[in-house]
């Protein structure tokens, strides 16, 4: 046993004394909010995966957010107050990402809950920011439960649902490609079930086509050798890649390695920049995209010169969907509170439902009021990387967009699918 | 749902389960290898893996892909050679526990030590232009690649057999596998020759890194994706055996492309179906060492 050592209350006095002094000074120095003087900032607590597999497209929609709330900032804030944004980092763990909302919302007393990424995440803080009365805007994630059967009073959604984007992608290859007959390589966890079962409303059903097969892979799988050889063995106009991540990264590489480019076409309901990075020069399909830095409206044109000038960081880097994810979002909500003059949960929920606004897309984007789903063009995309390769821009063609109306489900559809009628305001009065 | 048994779907599944499974054998032999002399349950070989496909994404831009297959297991070799000298080396005579969760431990940390340096995100590596695109067989076509993986690790499988049986150095692994004390006995300094063999495993494993990298990728927990099954391989081979970690590797490889071809939800259950049925038959595995860690 080693002399224990003890700390003294005079030296503990001197650390904290000098770590005290310390914080004050970094405060001084800092200088008082001067511009705001009296009216306390608008607390956004914003809650991203910066760690872990996703981190690449949690950073973009905090970049995003970032780029929104400085904009409002330069102008003098909003009603006058400035808007202050705590980040907070939660992976792919719907404990973890609850745990932070907590802190956000009982230690700094934030007004609003924004971001998120993964399904998981989205609904544990969906059904938290509920039962706290407080208003949740997610960002990216796709799954339909979100504004479907576990949809709520005070969350809205940005980004396209999973319904949205497969519909918008079978519509496209059904009617241009002429596709048939499909065989589906499925993520075995609900996003991808709902993904399967989109696809197939679209081209069984619909176009009355034919799903001559499917395979379920478990989440990280790196190897679909044996299913991409079985699908070659039965012929299907296209395969549908109804994974995400590193899954379709290795799918769509594999899909080239075994030369099936020259034998079917490959689409899926939902891919984007971080995957193209991975997939390299085996880039190929149909995707859906709920935006890609070449939308040529001029809203979009100005909101990439923007994001530019502030983050480029490589040559070829260009804005993400995910920035503008972020970016819409909480322009919305600034907007929504500016409409209503207060902060206050209730009006700022009535003043976004139904409300249109300018997507940066070509048809006006609106919140629907029923299942608060940001309905929305759906952009279908060629995934390519050829020579001409210059940016980050080159990574999808626009093949072209179904209306957000054609592409969400009907509020028939959604009842039937198991939508959830959403709770009475009352509800949320506090 | 279509079963299609038509003879060039037969072909081209066992063509590629070969291909599968020549990656879990490459890893295997290492293992088993280590496993049989040293009674080491090495978990540091999936990290060993990992290190050899980021040594290819590191160098590729400059040396391009085929000095990387010389160069990385020399690497990776040499810190397997390390690892083995500076910290497996002590506690050699304590219970395989020990062992056991000191690689563990250490495969996390190299794990993360690699997140650190290359970051999170998964490289992308295609395969060498010479070998992209696909051949016809006759019977059928396959990837180029895939077929490269197979010649080329049945050279090298070949060439680690002859290490093993016709050279001096492979009889007395051989025989302290069998023996240990009685190679100490016979005076052969049996600490050099583990660093050595640790080494042989690592380099091996290195080059599974390199090998699988245009077929699944680049990224951090890769290691650990793939050290499980090839334990499924070591015991179903049985501990210790060179020729049970080839028969095994080839077994399953083969049995997981078929049962994607006849009933895929069934593909990740099938290969521990395969380790029970075979432990009921053969306790020891298919040709096991009697008396390893018995």
């Amino acid at each position: 046993m080693g002399k224990k050592k003890e700390i003294s209350r005079r030296s503990f006095l001197k650390v904290a004394g000098a770590a005290g002094a310390a914080i004050t000074l970094d405060q001084f120095l800092k200088g008082p909010y001067v511009a705001y003087a009296g009216a306390p900032p608008i607390l956004l607590g914003n809650i991203e995966p910066l760690s872990g597999p996703y981190a690449d497209s949690g950073k973009d929609e905090n970049q995003g957010a970032e780029y929104a709330n400085n904009e409002y900032n330069k102008k003098g804030g909003v009603l006058g107050r400035e808007i202050k944004m705590i980040s907070e980092d939660a992976p792919s763990n719907p404990g973890i990402g609850v745990q932070k909302a907590k802190k956000l919302v009982e230690r700094d007393k934030v007004l609003f809950l924004t971001g998120t990424l993964t399904s998981s995440v989205t609904l544990a803080i969906s059904d938290y920011a509920w039962s706290q009365k407080m208003l949740f805007m997610a960002f990216g994630s796709h799954s339909d439960d979100t504004t479907m059967s576990k949809a709520h009073r005070s969350v809205f959604r940005t980004t396209s649902s999973n319904w949205m984007l497969s519909t918008a992608c079978a519509t496209w290859i059904a009617k241009n490609w002429n596709v048939r007959k499909v065989y589906h390589i499925t993520a075995d966890y609900t996003w991808g079930h709902t993904a399967r079962e989109s696809m197939n409303r679209i081209i069984v059903k619909k176009f009355e086509g034919q799903e001559i097969g499917n395979d379920f892979t478990p989440l990280g799988t790196t190897d679909f050798s044996a299913q991409l050889l079985k699908a070659r063995g039965l012929k299907p106009d296209c395969l549908i890649c109804n994974c995400y991540g590193g899954d379709q990264v290795n799918l769509v590489k594999q899909f080239k390695e075994f030369g099936l480019e020259k034998e079917m076409k490959l689409a899926g309901p939902l891919s984007g920049t971080p995957m193209m990075k991975g997939i390299g020069t085996a880039a190929n399909g149909a995707w859906g995209l709920t935006w890609h830095s070449t939308v040529p409206t001029a809203g979009s044109k100005a909101f990439y010169d923007g994001l530019m000038k502030v983050y480029k960081t490589y040559d070829a880097w260009r804005p993400s969907y995910r920035h503008y994810l972020g970016y819409i979002t909480h322009v919305q909500l600034f907007e929504a509170i500016k409409r209503t003059g207060t902060t206050d949960t209730i009006p700022v929920i009535k003043a976004l439902e139904g409300h249109k606004f300018d997507g940066l897309k070509w048809n006006p984007s609106y919140w629907r009021a029923f299942d608060h789903q940001n309905i929305q063009d759906v952009i279908v995309g060629l995934a390519k990387r050829d020579a001409n390769w210059k940016s980050e821009d080159d990574y999808f063609e626009i093949l072209g967009h179904l209306k957000g109306d054609e592409a969400a489900p009907s509020s028939e559809e959604w009842k039937a699918a198991g939508g959830r009628e959403l709770e009475p305001y009352d509800s949320l009065k506090k | 749902m279509h079963l299609n048994l038509s003879g060039t779907v037969i072909v081209t599944q066992l063509l590629n389960g070969f291909a599968l499974g020549m990656l879990f054998t490459l890893m295997a032999v290492g293992l088993t290898i280590i496993l049989g002399l040293m009674r080491v349950i090495n978990f540091t070989h999936g990290v060993l893996y990992t290190l050899g496909a980021y040594t290819l994404i590191t160098l590729h831009k400059y040396l391009g892909f085929w000095p990387i297959l010389v160069i990385a297991p020399i690497c990776v070799g040499l810190i397997g050679m390390a690892i083995e000298a500076s910290m497996i080396r002590p506690i050699y005579r304590r219970d395989p526990l020990f062992t056991l969760l000191l690689t563990f431990g250490m495969a996390m940390v190299v794990e993360d030590v690699v997140r650190l340096v290359w970051g999170d995100i998964p490289y992308p590596m295609a395969a060498p232009e010479i070998l992209s695109g696909i051949v016809n067989l006759g019977v059928c076509v396959f990837s180029k690649y895939r077929l490269f993986v197979i010649i080329f690790t049945t050279i090298l499988l070949f060439l680690v057999w002859l290490l093993l049986e016709k050279t001096a150095l492979g009889k007395t692994i051989l025989a302290g596998t069998f023996d240990r004390e009685m190679v100490v006995i016979l005076g052969i300094k049996i600490d050099l020759l583990f660093t050595l063999v640790f080494g042989i495993g690592a380099a091996l494993a290195a080059i599974a890194g390199v090998l699988s990298a245009p077929i699944r990728g680049v990224f951090p927990p890769m290691g650990t994706d793939i050290i499980m099954p090839s334990f499924v391989v070591v015991i179903i081979g049985g501990m210790g055996s060179f020729w049970g970690a080839v028969i095994g590797g080839l077994l399953v490889g083969i049995v997981k492309s078929f049962t994607v071809e006849i009933y895929s939800p069934m593909a990740d259950v099938i290969v521990f179906i395969l380790l029970a049925v075979v432990l009921l038959v053969r306790p020891r595995g298919i040709s096991g060492i009697e008396g390893l860690l018995e």
